[in-house]
């Protein structure tokens, strides 16, 4: 279980940032989109843990 | 020469193959970790330290907000498609902010003795962002001669 949420959970993730970051014309967005994926794993790991 | 646009959505397009080559590749955790800030680096890469800096008005310049007028200088010292646009390009604007990097690392000094491995992945995604813009440019100059 664990393993396959480190594998498979932060892409869907970054690609959302990325796009929507695309479709706001906004650095920003995925620049943060990605630093709450990486916030998120974190905490899905010490819970996991 | 691909448009800025174009630059964007092209090096957006690899960051995402290269996020999802993480998922089909047998990595040790650790090693992961890196994978993914090296992704981070890639994106940072794309948006803030992209060779357009030397022009004013560019999608990274842009990025900077108010703090753009601080690549003004750069923009300056190098012409649009000059050395910024080169393999090297990319360690003429690191040098450009190495007073910012040097106080960065005077105020993490203990993080990074330890950490080295993350700010170096960080490094070397901005680098591979870079220098995807300066591949796009050769290889569109090679087809057109």
């Amino acid at each position: 279980m664990k393993k396959w949420i480190v594998i498979y959970f932060p892409y869907p993730c970054v690609v959302l940032s990325v796009v929507l970051g695309i479709i706001f014309n906004s650095a920003t967005i995925s620049i943060f989109g990605y630093l709450a994926t990486a916030l998120l794993m974190m905490i899905m790991n010490e819970a996991i843990d | 020469m691909p448009s800025g646009k174009q630059h964007n959505y092209l090096n957006q397009t690899m960051l995402i193959i290269l996020a999802g080559l993480a998922m089909f590749l047998d990595l040790a955790p650790e090693t992961r970790e890196l994978y993914w800030f090296g992704i981070l680096g890639m994106m940072i890469g794309i948006n803030y330290f992209g060779p357009d800096l030397d022009k004013n008005g560019t999608f990274q310049d842009q990025n900077y907000g108010m703090l753009h007028i601080f690549w003004d200088g750069y923009a300056w010292l190098f012409p649009h498609r000059g050395a910024s646009h080169d393999w090297f390009g990319i360690f003429t604007r690191l040098l450009y902010i190495v007073p910012l990097l040097v106080v960065i690392a005077w105020k993490h000094f203990h993080w990074i003795q330890y950490n080295w491995p993350k700010p170096t992945a960080i490094l070397v995604g901005i680098i591979i962002a870079d220098w995807l813009h300066v591949l796009a440019d050769k290889m569109f100059s090679l087809r057109r001669k």
